[in-house]
């Protein structure tokens, strides 16, 4: 079996309690346990409203619009936290300068400064790439930060000794050594990023699956709502899986527990 | 930490830098630079015309405004509005998360059930879930506690459980050959022996449940601190958006050292960190 075979696999095991929560919503909406059928519209009618948008397709455009976003965040925040984290890894005096303000910024809450991101960056794409970012970066930074600190020095010294020299053992010793503790820091930002994302879409703007969820409850469309969180319910399940399988085929070497 | 080798500390040219008071006051000296450059940069931007200033305002004028803020009593009411949503929702989700968590670690019939319902519920994006519980029960403290509980619930779960499944079997032995039961075993040797893991999922709870109550009372407004923030950019009042967020990025940052301490001092057995 391929990679996206596996991955496929992966993701169908984790599936069934969905497929049996469904059955389950459908049985109940049927009884009128649940009840208002507005509330808590019945699969059926969910998956309509789901077949008409990717039909005339909005569902695909406000998918797109939404993960160009989160891809810019989450490719910004990786950049930037492999970045900085490995020169606070490395460098003993960024450390020194860095650290009061990272221990600062690393606890707080980043959505308290959502409205002051649209005050700087406007109420269109900016704002919301920012928020991703501002949730994807830490994770990322403090795992590279860590990591980077801790590669045994014998390892760079070898390098060193064979003539390799020092930005050179930075990329080829240094990085690869913390590899592992980075992805899993990835793979938290990425989580981050959607969720920034999503939610900056929700509170402010004109596009994306967050703003389809905010104007259906506005407009009462309550399918379309379940059509939004679905959505990007799934499409979050799909890219941390194809992440968790994706840094498990670069780690095989490592030793670490996957 | 000076790299050292097994034949001892490795010596460098360097080493006038290693002084041990050096190496004491080096780091305060450059956080200290660090902190007046990044407080110095915001102060200069607005003035030297590298952003606008009705975009940015100087450091110093958002400092002034925290004042005003802070001795504001419309302030002080939305602070409480929101503590209370927020102390109540996570004191639920502990007193949910941690018995069914390290229930689940105990017992394989309890965790064959509740797994599938958070291997469902985790990618889920809770925040997601605002407006729909508000469509269930309207926008009310029912949905805004509901969507913090939402928020922290699995972490403590998934802590407790880590936490209970790693409780050593000869503990729980010993405990039952003394005549323990169920209950006192729980007490006595479950939630001591997973207190480590428990309380880094309470940490981890603490943030989350700001970031949902501020999610949700920016997005339903009505009352709370993320009310009064949307209130002020409504009403194009800047230096009071930034005044607000500082205060609040302070208290959030405020309110995880103060349990890291706490913890450091109350369980002072505890290895490593939270």
């Amino acid at each position: 079996m391929g990679l996206v075979g596996r991955i496929a696999a992966s993701i169908g095991w984790k599936l069934y309690p969905l497929l049996a929560i469904v059955g389950v919503w459908w049985f109940l909406v049927d009884r009128g346990t649940l009840g208002n059928e507005f509330v808590m519209p019945p699969p059926g009618k969910v998956w309509d409203q789901a077949r008409t948008m990717i039909d005339d397709g909005t569902l695909s455009d406000e998918i797109r619009t939404t993960f160009t976003r989160v891809f810019g965040a989450y490719l910004l925040a990786v950049v930037v936290g492999v970045v900085v984290g490995t020169m606070i890894g490395r460098i003993q005096v960024v450390r020194w300068i860095t650290r009061p303000v990272v221990s600062f910024l690393f606890p707080t809450p980043k959505v308290a400064i959502y409205p002051a991101m649209t005050i700087i960056f406007g109420l269109g794409a900016a704002s919301k790439v920012a928020l991703g970012f501002a949730e994807a970066l830490f994770p990322v930074l403090l795992a590279t930060a860590a990591a980077t600190s801790q590669v045994e020095p014998r390892m760079s010294w070898s390098a060193l000794a064979l003539g390799t020299s020092r930005p050179a053992t930075l990329f080829r010793v240094i990085v690869p050594a913390a590899l592992p503790q980075i992805l899993t820091g990835a793979r938290i930002g990425l989580v981050g990023s959607i969720v920034g994302v999503y939610l900056g879409e929700m509170i402010v703007g004109s596009d994306g699956l967050g703003q389809m969820m905010a104007v259906a409850y506005r407009t009462l469309n309550t399918p379309e709502m379940y059509v939004s969180i679905i959505t990007i319910s799934l499409a979050g399940l799909l890219l941390d899986r194809s992440f968790l399988m994706l840094r498990n085929r670069l780690l095989a070497w490592s030793e670490e527990e996957h | 930490m000076p790299p050292t080798t097994d034949d001892g500390p490795v010596t460098t040219v360097r080493d006038g830098w290693r002084h041990p008071i050096w190496l004491r006051v080096a780091p305060m000296l450059f956080g200290a630079l660090g902190v007046a450059g990044a407080l110095g940069a915001w102060e200069l931007a607005p003035r030297v015309g590298w952003v606008r200033p009705t975009s940015l305002p100087p450091f110093s004028d958002v400092l002034g405004e925290v004042f005003v803020v802070l001795g504001e009593d419309e302030f002080a009411t939305n602070l409480g509005a929101s503590s209370q949503r927020w102390s109540l929702g996570l004191l639920l989700a502990i007193l949910v998360g941690i018995p069914l968590g390290t229930l689940m670690g105990r017992f394989r019939i309890v965790h064959k059930l509740v797994d599938p319902l958070l291997v469902v519920g985790y990618p889920v994006p809770k925040t997601a879930l605002i407006l729909i519980f508000v469509l269930w029960w309207g926008a009310d403290n029912v949905s805004r506690v509901g969507i913090i509980i939402a928020g922290c619930l699995i972490p403590i779960v998934i802590s407790s459980y880590h936490g209970a499944m790693a409780v050593p079997e000869r503990l729980m032995w010993s405990a039952r050959g003394l005549g323990a039961g169920g209950l006192t075993r729980w007490i006595q040797v479950v939630l001591p022996a997973a207190l480590p893991q428990i309380l880094s999922g309470l940490r981890l709870a603490i943030a989350i449940a700001i970031f949902t109550l501020l999610a949700s009372e920016l997005l339903i407004r009505g009352d709370g601190l993320g009310a009064y923030m949307f209130t002020a950019l409504d009403n194009g009042q800047t230096l009071r958006v930034y005044a607000s967020s500082a205060i609040i990025a302070t208290l959030g940052f405020l309110l995880d050292q103060l349990f890291v301490q706490g913890v450091r001092r109350g369980v002072p057995w505890l290895e490593g960190d939270v």
